[in-house]
């Protein structure tokens, strides 16, 4: 609540000269807010890919053979993600694979007692880690020159509005913005406080408002079976996209004060026609990061189509340990490589299909149909990671498809899980703006734009009302401990 | 330099606005527990100007444990409960300071459960909420800065009640809006709350209790008390109800109302003579029932109009007990 009024003040206040300095100190105690000691493993990793930057521009100058250079820029770009992968593995994975190791040998009747290791997960790490290292992906590739100001890099790595859950910023669009400090700019700022708002109406109105809906119905899925674990379902994919998002639009808010601009995380991805099409518009900064980091070199579509079907399943296998060192998110990343996998394996049957059937593709039935059907997927994929393991998944999975009681729906019961009748009546007219704000943002119309563009007794009126009532609305408070964001854990 | 100052123009007053809404929302909202005390706090600035003789003072153990019905019943006595729950002793001083606005009482009757603690530093609870059904401004403002002292968090809390109690946004009823409508239940309570459930305890021996001094800040507390009944001529009882649990203060009350020319009534020492019951008398391990408070009051009520001289109201036609108990009130 203060932090970032204090930041933004002497920000604009102090000469140009240090600007970035004061910015770098904002990030470094904002993350050392959590855990202070842990700042030392966002300064490792940017130190690490602030070296290897310097190393591949050094190699590039080197009078040497091409075969030599690239094995070299090789080896400097090798190292930097073995390192910075090291320490990911280690204070996120480690346990995982120690205990699935030891299972395994328990298997083969080999009794070994692994050490646990005694880390907590650093907040972000995962955000920070893949940032820092598509830094030096971009210098190997000569997308960009190496930064030779330390303190920019560092500020480029730790930028505090998106640190701790993303966007996962590209150095060609945030480094450069970060190099030249930037004066107060009113229209940007008031661009800002619109997102800012935006995002908190999503997660404390939306996403907060829902998670006691979800938490009661998943902590005891055993009582509540069937209907009200299709509702929990139905809900959680709301929450975690407004959760997300939501926290996406608030750091994209607050960077738009300081004059800086980052790139747009999420674009209506409920709306997608296809479960490949609904990964190109959700956490768009990490699908494009996997896309141009690993799934690129991993050969594309380039190698033939088994060989696309592999990487798809690599890159979303890999997606889904990425948010977690559990099966569950394995899980949810398996599936949704299948459904495409399956997706794009039908597509002639499908195109056959439409033809029998004289469908037209782009008919408003169709298209609705599709939007549909790709929700239910992908919504599907969100049990699993919901769950607290696989065998709760399959057990929530026989819930929903076994359990009949339709009447939960009608008769109240659905009310007393946490939320009444009118908070529910709230989340119905909330979906509504939903739904509407996605179709705008669909349609290239950005709404504070049209905000913007009012009459000045508009405005004053349209934001003061809107700041009340995610007051009013919001779930937040000393009564109620705000669920912190999901993307937080990851 | 114009473009500059519009714009601080501009963003000033969308955040006025944005405050004057917010403070207007807020006067709806209210702890849902203590919508109860608007309605008695209403109906006692109804009552006609300087017509009560007694004015009862003090916590739950008051609210529920004095019965102004004995009172008038039994000995004409005329008067009215002012307590409410979980006072300590400030909250009760602001109640007394507030009604003495409208009241020139003879006697108060302060029940002293709580008079070992003083809200300092506190967080807006329930009970400084009800502070806002209160007339006296002057000492209002008073009480909410000893209140919360330099927890600022709480000056915001308490002016913007709906950034705490937003959540209640679902339930707000017609009385949270300001219609109040005061109906004959509580006309005929005068302020007590009537509670018949019966709940049996046995109470510990009040011989055995650790007794406790009086802090600083708590003797001057009763000091402000004192001065201020003093001032207007009043006479103060304190006294204490009895309940399941150990009550540290009574040395240390029968002391300064000894020094501070006060009385003092013990009802844990009195539980033999007011002829308690524990199987019947209590509503919970707490509190007295009604049938326990109807004990209390004609104890008290002797009591009164033994040492102190009082109008027998029942002489009085058309009184406002007459008028509010027995439900023949025109209003």
């Amino acid at each position: 609540m203060v932090f970032f009024p204090i930041v933004l003040l002497v920000y604009f206040v102090i000469p140009k000269k240090v600007k970035q300095l004061w910015l770098l100190a904002a990030s470094y105690y904002f993350y050392m807010c959590w855990n202070a000691k842990y700042a030392i493993l966002i300064f490792t990793s940017t130190a690490i890919t602030y070296a290897s930057g310097l190393l591949l521009e050094k190699v590039k100058k080197m009078e040497a053979d091409a075969v030599k250079k690239r094995r070299y820029k090789k080896t400097v770009v090798a190292l930097s993600f073995v390192s910075n992968l090291g320490i990911l593995c280690y204070f996120k994975y480690a346990n995982f694979i120690l205990f699935n190791l030891t299972k395994i040998f328990a298997l083969m009747h080999i009794s070994l007692s692994a050490p646990t290791v005694d880390v907590i997960l650093p907040v972000g790490i995962s955000f920070y880690t893949f940032q820092a290292l598509s830094y030096t992906m971009d210098v190997y590739r000569d997308e960009i020159y190496a930064e030779r100001n330390f303190f920019q890099y560092a500020l480029f790595v730790s930028f505090f509005p998106q640190l701790v859950a993303g966007p996962i910023e590209r150095s060609k669009n945030l480094l450069k913005q970060l190099a030249e400090p930037k004066k107060f700019d009113y229209d940007m700022a008031r661009e800002g406080f619109l997102l800012m708002l935006w995002g908190f109406f999503l997660k404390l109105v939306v996403a907060d408002r829902i998670a006691v809906f979800v938490d009661t119905v998943y902590g005891d899925y055993t009582t509540y079976g069937g209907y009200y674990l299709i509702v929990a379902t139905v809900l959680f994919a709301v929450q975690i996209y407004c959760d997300f998002s939501g926290y996406s639009t608030i750091a994209m808010g607050a960077a738009m004060f300081l004059g800086i601009r980052l790139m747009e995380n999420f674009n209506a991805p409920y709306l997608s026609r296809s479960v490949g099409e609904f990964w190109r518009n959700w956490h768009i900064s990490l699908t494009s990061w996997f896309k141009d980091y690993l799934y690129i070199p991993l050969g594309g579509s380039r190698k033939g189509t088994v060989r696309k079907y592999l990487n798809k399943m690599t890159v979303f296998l890999i997606s889904g340990l990425w948010h977690g060192a559990q099966f569950t998110y394995l899980a949810w990343g398996g599936l949704n490589g299948l459904y495409q996998v399956i997706g794009e394996a039908l597509q002639p049957v499908r195109d056959k299909a439409v033809s029998l059937l004289r469908l037209h593709r782009d008919s408003l039935g169709h298209r609705i149909a599709c939007t549909v059907m790709t929700f239910v997927l992908v919504d599907f994929s969100w049990i699993f990671f919901r769950a607290q393991s696989i065998k709760d998944a399959f057990h929530i999975i026989d819930s929903i498809f076994c359990v009949q009681n339709p009447w939960v729906i009608f008769d109240g019961s659905i009310y007393k899980c946490g939320l009444d009748i009118q908070n529910f009546r709230l989340l119905m007219v909330c979906a509504v703006i939903l739904l509407m704000a996605d179709i705008l943002k669909r349609k290239g119309i950005q709404i504070r734009q049209i905000i913007l563009k009012q009459d000045y007794w508009f405005r004053w009126l349209f934001i003061a009302i809107c700041v009340c009532a995610v007051l009013l609305f919001g779930k937040y408070g000393e009564r109620l401990d705000s669920a912190a964001f999901i993307y937080f854990q990851f | 330099m114009k473009k500059t100052l519009k714009r601080i123009l501009s963003c000033m007053i969308t955040l006025g606005l944005i405050i004057f809404f917010l403070y207007e929302m807020s006067s709806v909202f209210q702890p849902n527990d203590i919508i109860d005390c608007q309605y008695r706090t209403a109906f006692f600035y109804s009552l006609p100007k300087d017509s009560v003789e007694v004015m009862i003072y003090g916590s739950s153990h008051a609210f529920r444990g004095v019965k102004p019905k004995v009172f008038y019943d039994n000995y004409g006595i005329g008067a009215f409960n002012f307590a409410w729950n979980w006072q300590k002793i400030n909250t009760t001083r602001l109640f007394i300071e507030d009604s003495l606005e409208y009241q020139k009482p003879k006697v108060a009757l302060i029940e002293a459960f709580n008079v070992g603690i003083v809200r300092q530093n506190s967080d807006p609870g329930a009970e400084i909420f009800t502070s806002k059904y209160l007339r006296n401004e002057k000492a209002k403002r008073e009480y909410i800065k000893n209140s919360f002292g330099t927890n600022y968090k709480s000056y915001v809390a308490y002016y913007f009640p709906v950034l705490i109690l937003h959540e209640n946004w679902s339930s707000l009823k017609k009385e949270n809006f300001g219609f109040i409508e005061i109906g004959e239940g509580y006309k005929k309570a005068m302020g007590f709350s009537h509670d018949e459930n019966v709940y049996t305890i046995s109470l510990y021996d009040s011989s055995q209790f650790e007794q406790l001094e009086l802090s600083d800040l708590a003797i001057s507390e009763l000091d402000k008390i004192v001065a201020l009944c003093k001032k207007n001529n009043i006479e103060i009882v304190f006294f204490t109800n009895p309940y399941r649990g150990e009550y540290n203060y009574r040395d240390a009350m029968t002391k300064y109302a000894q020094e501070n020319g006060c009385y003092y009534l013990d009802f844990f020492e009195l539980y033999d003579e007011v002829g308690f019951d524990g199987k019947k008398d209590f509503s919970d391990p707490g509190h007295l029932n009604v049938y326990g408070a109807e004990k209390v009051s004609d104890y008290l009520g002797a009591y009164l109009k033994e040492n102190f001289e009082l109008t027998d109201f029942r002489e009085i036609e058309n009184n406002i007990w007459e008028q509010n108990i027995y439900g023949d009130s025109e209003n």
